[in-house]
Parts: structure tokens; sequence; C-alpha cells
């Protein structure tokens, strides 16, 4: 649909509600006009207006005319040559767009689609064409604009979509979710100003006489507040559907000892209202009674289109906390590499960020690093994971099953059975959201695991190939994720936003790899066995295969590096792939090298501290 | 064991009991005597019980016949012991005994019908039956030690967590009883002497209710909860709550209008909510004192974790408070050299406050 024009009075009207935004809008746009011409142009703007999912213009269409936006959100979507759609900006209040087909005479550069309701200020070429005849100057800041649009779309670079209206749909009445929305408020106003508006607040708000379905008001809230947190009724009303039409995010909060299936609101929401119109993500919210651990969460999941869940105990601030983390792009994941017994090393840091006061949000991995990852994710504590793997790593040898080594040196069966045991659970189940990286043998690329069962997500994430079997998940053979990526912080980038800390277990010179000839076998084993003789240290064949599977994928570890907010690379050189004996030891270096790292990071961001909490409320209570 | 052996050998396959007697009388009499020596050898008490234990031993095993099955059991175990109990050198000597004990009753056997592998079943027996129950007293001892040694290994090991834990929660403890970045400093420096800080801007938040009830110690905590992250991201950190006040602290040089805007952030929040707040009777409101100036802040009793400010800015800041206990709800007082820092801000009014101290006041309702 081609939106239509308004104009006249009404348009007048409106445009004082957004005065400076356009103000600065043509400042940006024009550079330096004077007074009449600012006048003359003001004067010429229009209105358009557009619903959620309405077509701003095709690409490729003729261009006549540009806009800019007043309030809501737009999205920019090009069509590459190989036919794929990619989105490309999220324009937002004071941008322009359509600009460039009106210099360059060429169609338009992009689709452009409103994601939420959105108003827009439009001038037409032959306004603009005055313009340039009375002022010419204002080519040269045009061509300025187009040339850093070009630029910018060229590199497909994708400026993240900012979180200011966030709707809060509560799918069923009981007092975890009554209590929810005021607990999530309050964790807010850490990243932000905050409003919170239900259709009893927004009413009151609303002068006398407008009509234009809070329209006014919402766009004034957002100018004002960083965060408005937009309450839907319990069923179908005008407000709900004003709600929906201005969320960046919409935030579904059910009670999960209620049913999974879609209630009357959410059928009339994503029916009735937005039929295949929904451009904001969705996210649910399953709250849970104090002691219940989640189960089922699929059955939650399978009939929404749901971008992200959270897991929330009934009245707890943490995880609530958490929850507003990531609602504003606050939330910090944790990404662990791959590096066998290395990988303890991961237990010293995780026991260092939470002595420094750093909350993890999100957890992802390859290899050991998912599979220490899983402790995080299932809410135990740094010494409840250590513990856990002491016992699984001492007592239940899952290396101990050898075989004939004809598909690997090891059947595999104890980590299965081990893994099966301590690791029942899906992975929607996690109270911290989780994934898992193996190598697709099949397909030759990174499968990334963050559905079904976590502990077939282990082991195909952990199959260190020769060693233990592959795994075989819908006819792909699956390997270990370090093969092709061993530091996964891409994955983790694309579903996050807030800031990431890697752990990389790379060493810059392997243990054991001043070699200056290479012994045969026999030779070896001699220096062994025989007494007087001097030890040899040979690549063998189980630390070659090891060293190969972090090997291929470097260059990858290397980029990840560059997109980590932290990046944590503990001295590790003194310890081997298969020192499975040293773990305290390797934990130690773990936690001694992460602290100093962590508190300068801190001193840097220490916004990322979390207070909150059982010592903040310590502090009042003394005093109180 | 090796009497039994020893005996059986010569009773029952030699048919000459006896024919050892000087050997079987020196055995069972030497763990007396040797347990009466031992005094006298001091230092090399273990080489002297080796080379005795060696002469014996390859006595024993040289009656009985070293190319025996009873005979290479013997020394299997012999040697087995002393491998566990001493190191090379002992071994050596025990070893280099046990030859000569092995001539000395070795030599006259073989003219006596030695003993030969297979010639004597029931010695046989014998030496199996002491094999057997030599690996059950080794395994039952080593069951025992390893059990010990996990059980061991397992306090170590809780002792360990209960030190992790405690160092964990006195670690977050810090970060309760303290301001964020003073606990910081402790944590890492193991120490806060008091510093002076050249550009503090103090704010004291004063909650009241607006129809004069006393607030409970449940809304009170509301408020202060509602206060941290406000005043936090506008660079004012908490430094503590006296009754319905809260003190805290920017070293920023901007700190006066930060604490103009957190003041007008927190009234705005208050005034949006007020309809969704869970105490409907009465509206929360506040006062905010503002002055600024030099402080001295640090751990005044370190044994205590005493955090204090010291300094006339602060007894300065009381004293406004007390002066401006009449001023409206809704508004920032400010001192003289606050005021004079914000020129910029509109709206200040200047009101004799008690004692007829002139107070700067702004009312953050009439001047949003």
């Amino acid at each position: 649909m081609t939106p239509e024009r308004h104009s006249g009075n009404e348009d007048v009207q409106h445009l004082k509600g957004y005065a400076d935004i356009l103000e600065d809008a043509l400042a940006h746009f024009c550079g330096d006009l004077d007074e009449e011409a600012r006048q003359t142009l003001l004067a010429r703007i229009g209105v358009v207006r557009l619903r959620v999912g309405d077509t701003l213009y095709r690409q490729g269409e003729a261009g006549t005319s540009m806009h800019i936006v007043l309030s809501g959100r737009l999205q920019v979507r090009v069509t590459m040559t190989d036919g794929n759609e990619r989105v490309v900006a999220h324009p937002q209040p004071g941008e322009a767009v359509g600009e460039m087909a009106l210099f360059t005479g060429s169609g338009r550069a992009a689709t452009v689609v409103a994601i939420r309701d959105t108003t827009l200020g439009v001038l037409d070429r032959s306004d603009i064409d005055a313009l340039v005849a009375r002022q010419p100057g204002v080519l040269y800041n045009v061509a300025k604009m187009i040339i850093a649009r070009l630029t910018g779309t060229q590199r497909h670079v994708l400026r993240g979509r900012a979180t200011r209206t966030i709707m809060l749909v509560p799918l069923h009445h009981s007092d975890a979710i009554e209590r929810f929305t005021p607990q999530l408020r309050q964790a807010l106003l850490h990243f932000g100003s905050v409003l919170h508006l239900n259709s009893r607040s927004a009413a009151s708000r609303r002068g006398a006489g407008e009509d234009d379905e809070y329209g006014r008001l919402l766009d004034e809230c957002e100018r004002r507040y960083d965060f408005v947190l937009l309450e839907a009724d319990a069923a179908p009303s005008a407000w709900s559907r004003t709600c929906y039409g201005y969320a960046d995010r919409i935030v579904l909060v059910a009670d999960a000892v209620m049913g999974p299936a879609l209630t009357e609101l959410e059928q009339w929401l994503f029916g009735a209202v937005g039929a295949n119109r929904s451009y904001a993500e969705i996210e649910l919210v399953l709250i849970h009674p104090d002691s219940a651990q989640p189960e089922h969460t699929r059955d939650w999941l399978a009939p929404r289109q749901i971008k992200q869940h959270y897991h929330v105990r009934a009245g707890d601030g943490v995880s609530i906390a958490r929850v507003a983390r990531f609602l504003s792009n606050n939330a910090i994941a944790l990404v662990l590499a791959g590096g066998g017994a290395r990988g303890f090393a991961h237990l010293g840091v995780i026991r260092a960020l939470h002595e420094c006061g750093i909350t993890v949000d999100a957890v992802g991995g390859a290899s050991f690093g998912a599979l220490a990852a899983t402790g995080l994710a299932r809410g135990l504590d740094d010494q409840q994971i250590l513990e856990e793997q002491r016992l699984a790593f001492s007592r239940d040898d899952p290396l101990g099953d050898y075989t004939i080594p004809i598909v690997s040196l090891v059947r595999g069966e104890h980590l299965n059975r081990i893994l099966q045991s301590h690791l029942p659970m899906d992975i929607e189940d996690l109270w911290l959201p989780f994934f898992a990286v193996s190598s697709d043998l099949s397909a030759n690329h990174v499968r990334v695991h963050e559905r079904g069962p976590l502990w077939r997500a282990i082991r195909a994430s952990v199959s260190l190939p020769a060693i233990l079997p592959p795994t075989l998940e819908d006819g792909h053979l699956l390997i270990d994720g370090g093969i092709l990526n061993n530091l996964p912080v891409d994955v983790m980038r694309e579903k996050l936003r807030g800031p990431i800390i890697a752990v990389d277990l790379a060493v810059e010179k392997e243990h054991g790899a001043e070699h200056t000839v290479i012994p045969s076998g026999m030779e070896y084993i001699k220096s062994r066995l025989l007494p007087g003789r001097k030890s040899i240290e040979a690549p063998t064949v189980s630390r070659v295969i090891l060293q190969v599977t972090t090997l291929a994928s470097r260059k990858e570890v290397d980029s990840a590096r560059k997109l980590a907010d932290l990046y944590l690379n503990p001295p590790l050189g003194d310890y081997d792939f298969l020192d499975w004996g040293s773990m305290r030891d390797i934990v130690e270096v773990g936690y001694r090298y992460s602290v100093p790292q962590v508190r300068a990071w801190l001193r840097r961001y220490p916004q990322h501290q979390n207070r909150t909490g059982f010592a903040k409320a310590w502090r009042h209570n003394l005093v109180a | 064991m090796a009497l039994a052996m020893l005996a059986l050998g010569d009773t029952v396959c030699r048919s000459q009991p006896g024919a050892h007697l000087w050997l079987l009388l020196t055995t069972a009499a030497y763990p007396h005597v040797a347990h009466l020596l031992l005094g006298r050898f001091g230092g090399r008490r273990e080489q002297a019980i080796l080379v005795i234990d060696g002469l014996i031993a390859g006595a024993i095993v040289g009656a009985i016949g070293l190319l025996s099955a009873p005979g290479a059991v013997l020394a299997a175990i012999i040697l087995f012991n002393w491998t566990i109990m001493g190191g090379p050198l002992l071994v050596a000597m025990g070893m280099l005994a046990a030859l000569v004990g092995v001539a000395i009753t070795g030599v006259g056997a073989q003219t006596n019908a030695p003993v030969m592998p297979g010639d004597c079943a029931a010695l046989d027996a014998l030496a199996a039956c002491v094999l057997l129950a030599y690996f059950f007293v080794i395994a039952r001892f080593m069951f025992r030690y390893i059990g010990e040694l996990r059980q061991q290994q397992a306090e170590l090991q809780a002792t360990a967590d209960v030190a992790d834990s405690a160092r964990a929660l006195a670690d977050r403890a810090l970060l309760g009883v303290l301001p964020a970045s003073a606990a910081g400093i402790l944590a890492e420096q193991g120490d806060l002497p008091p510093s002076t800080i050249s550009n503090a801007t103090l704010l004291l938040i004063e909650f009241a209710w607006s129809r004069g009830e006393s607030p409970t110690v449940t809304e009170l905590a509301e408020c202060f909860q509602l206060c941290d992250p406000i005043l936090n991201r506008h660079g004012f950190e908490g430094i503590k709550t006296f009754g319905r006040r809260f003190l805290t602290m920017s070293r920023a040089m901007t700190g006066p209008d930060d604490a103009i805007k957190a003041a007008r952030e927190l009234n705005d929040y208050l005034l949006d909510h007020s309809a969704l707040v869970s105490m409907p009777a009465a509206r929360r409101s506040f006062r905010a004192f503002l002055h600024c100036g030099a402080v001295t802040a640090g751990l005044v009793q370190p044994e205590r974790l005493n955090f204090d400010l010291l300094g006339e800015p602060v007894e300065a800041l009381f004293s406004l408070a007390s002066m401006a206990a009449a001023q409206p709800l809704a508004t920032v007082i400010a001192s003289s050299t606050v005021r004079h820092r914000l020129q910029n801000v509109a709206g200040f009014v200047t009101t004799p406050g008690e004692a007829g101290a002139e107070l700067y006041v702004l009312d953050l309702v009439a001047s949003s």
C-alpha cells in the first residue's frame, strides 16, 4: 500500500507536536537555512501516517518525495543480487528516508516498511527543487548524507533497533503477574527513565477531547522517557490495539502453572489485529512458583512465534532484573571456548565474575565450553558446578569405555549415560538462555543448538573427532563444535545486543611443542619405560587430534575476539588438553587471571556491576 | 607364615622334622629379639632391620628351596614389602643379605634332597594360601588407606568450599555496607584510608508524606530502592541512610546539574506512577538538599568498616536540611554555593529559612 499524503489544518496542528524533531531534521538535512527558507519549507511539509506493516515505498519505484520520521519506527530492506532480502537500517524519529532517489533520479534503493504505527513528515520533489534553487549550498549537505547512506548500505550495516516502547501482555489473571510489572518497572530504572502506562493511567493523562487513539500522548511519552511500558488490557480493547501499534517489543507475561494454550487475547492480537504484520520482537516471560523448576517450555513455544523466552521465579528480583537487562539491551553474555581439560579454567572465570558482581544473563559455548555453560544456565553457582564436574570427571570416568578404534577410540556410552543423568532437561527449560555449537560434517557448517534435549546438544558439541563417535541428528553427522567455531561470539552477538564476555583457552605455544625431532613410537616408549632415559615430549595422536580441533577455527576465534567486549585468555600453557587430573589447579589459574581483568573492565564500565539483591536490601534494612 | 611353610616342608615333604630347628627357633625368636635391639641401632635402625630380615628370609627361602613355588612366593612377598617400605638402597641391602641367607641354608639343602617344584603338593597348597591371604591383607589395607585418603580429601574440599563461600559472602557484604567504589577499592587493596575529594556534590533526599503520616519501614525501603538506580545513573552514589533521609555523593564536576536532573526524574516518577504504587492514601514525595565542597571520605574506623564523610560541607548540608524543614515537598533546596554554580537553571526562588538564613528553593513541579 502506498500511503496517502494528508494536508491542511490537521497537519499543521499535528506538526506542532513535532516542531523540535522537524527543526533538528531540517538542520541536519539542509545545513544553515535562512529564516524565510526555513519557514517556507516547514509550511510545505505534509504528514503521512502508517499503520504497523504498511509499506512506505518499494525498491525500484520512482522516487518523488522524501520523508522525515516524526514518530514510530521504519525498517529499510534491500533485495540483494542473490534474491535475498536484507534489513539494513531502522530509521528513528528525526531521521530522513527516500532522499537518495530524489536527488539521484534513480528508483528507490530499498523497500521501507513501518514496523510500528508511524508518523512521517513529507516533502515533494518540487519543494526540494525550490529550496535548492534558493540555497544551492543545501546540495553539499545532501551529497554528504547520501554518501554516508550509500557506504552504510553497501557494508550492510544494521543499526540495532532501539527499544523504547515495550508492550506487556498479561496472558492470565494471577498475583504473580500483577506483581511482575511494578518489579520490572523498578528494575528498568537502572538503565533509564521509565514510564508505565495502563489503560487507566493513559486515559487520565490524555487531554480531554483528544481522540487520536492516544497517538500524541504516546509520541510525547516516547520523547520524554527512555522506556515506556505499555500494559495491555487483559481482554481485547482499543488500548491494547494502540499498544500493539506502538510497541518495539511485545512481552507476553504468563503464569507457568496455567496451560500453554493460546489465550483469547493473543488470538485477537496476533490474528485479527496484526495478522502477518508483526514486526515487533515477541518475547515470553514464564513466571514459576517459588520452588518450581521450568518444564515443558516447548509446549509454550510451539504455538507462538517467540524470539526469546525468560523464566522468572515469582517475586524474585534477581530474575526480574535479568528480564530488564534483556529488554534494555544490557544483558551480559558469557561465551566459553572449547579446549578439553583446560576448560576447567571456565569455572575459575565464572567464580571471578560472580565475586566481582557480574551477573551472567545468557551463556553459550563450544565443546567443553558448552558443557561448562550448562551449569550456569541451570542456575547453579560456581561451587556447585565445580563439585558436579569434579564428580563427573574423577568418579564417573566419562571416556573410560575404550573400543576397537574403527569409528573412534571411545564408544561414548559412558559419556552418554553421564550426560543423560546430569542434563535430563530441554534447553528451553534452562533458567538462562543457552546455546551450544557443533560442527555439521554433512553440511559443513556450524549447527547452533538452542532447542531440544540438552544432553544431545552437549554430546554433539563435545564429540572430539576420532576420540568420540559423531552424533546423528536429522541425518546429519555432528562433531565437536570447536572444529568450525571454537569461540562462538558471533552466534551470541546475533542474539544479544548487550556486552559479551568471551573466554578463550588458546595458548600461544602449546605445551610440549618444542620438538627438535619426531621420535619413532619405539623410541618414545623406551624413553618412558627405561630408567635413566630422558622422557621425550612427542606429539601423541590424541594431542595432535585435540590441537587440530581448535586450529581449524583459529581465524574465527580472532574475529570473535574483536566482537567481544571483554576477552579473557587465561595462561594455560602448562596444562595439556587431556590434563583432567589438574582440575583444581586449572580452575585456580582461571580465577587468578580473571579477577584483575574483570575488575579493570568494571572500572571502565561500572554499570555492568550488579549491586541489586540482598546486598542492597541489607544496607537499607540495617539503617531503617 | 614362613615358619609354617618351613616346618611343613621339613615334616611332610622331606620327612625330616626338625631339620631346620635352629632356623625355626631363630625365626620365632627374631621379632622379640629385634624389638629388644631396636633402640640400639638409632638412626641406622631401618638398615639393620633389613639386613637381619634379609638374612633370615634368605635362609628360609634357601631351606624351602629357592626354585620351588613356595620359595618364590616368599621371595616375591618379601621383595614387595621392602619396595613399599624402603628406597632402592634398602632394597639392595636386603637382597644382598637374603642372598647370603640363601647361601647359608641352600647349600646344605641341596645335599639333602631339595624340594623341587611339584614334589610336595601340601607345601604348594600352603604357599598358594599364603599368597592369597597376603593379597587379601594388602587389598584390605589399600582399600582402607584409600578410603582414609578420600575422606581426608573430602574434608579438605569441604573446608576449602566453606572458605570460598565465606570469602564470597564477605565480598558481597562489603558491597552491601559500603558504597560500590569504596567496596571495590577495599576488596582490591585491603584498605581504604580517608582521602579528600575536593569537588564533591552532596545530595540529601528526605522522603515525606503529603498528609504527614509516618512512613513504614516497607514504604521507606521502597523509596530507597527507587532512589538508588535513578541517582546512580546521574552519577550519585548512596553513602548512608538515616531514618527517612538518604545521603548521596557525586565526584563529578557536573554534580549540581546532575542532582537537579535526578531530582526531576525522581519527582516525575513518583507523580507518573502515583496511581500504580502500593500506597494510595498518601502520595510520596521528598525534599532534596544540595551542597558542594571538599569532603573527606573513607574508613574512619577500619575495624568496624565504618565508611564516613567528614568536612564542613557535610555539616552545612545537615544545617540546610534543618533550616528548610518547613519548605514544601517536591523541591530542591540548594546552598548559596550550589546556587552560584547553577546560574543556568531557572526557577530558583530565594526564601528565608529558619534562623533567618537564605534558602534557594526550586519547585520541581512548577519549573518542569
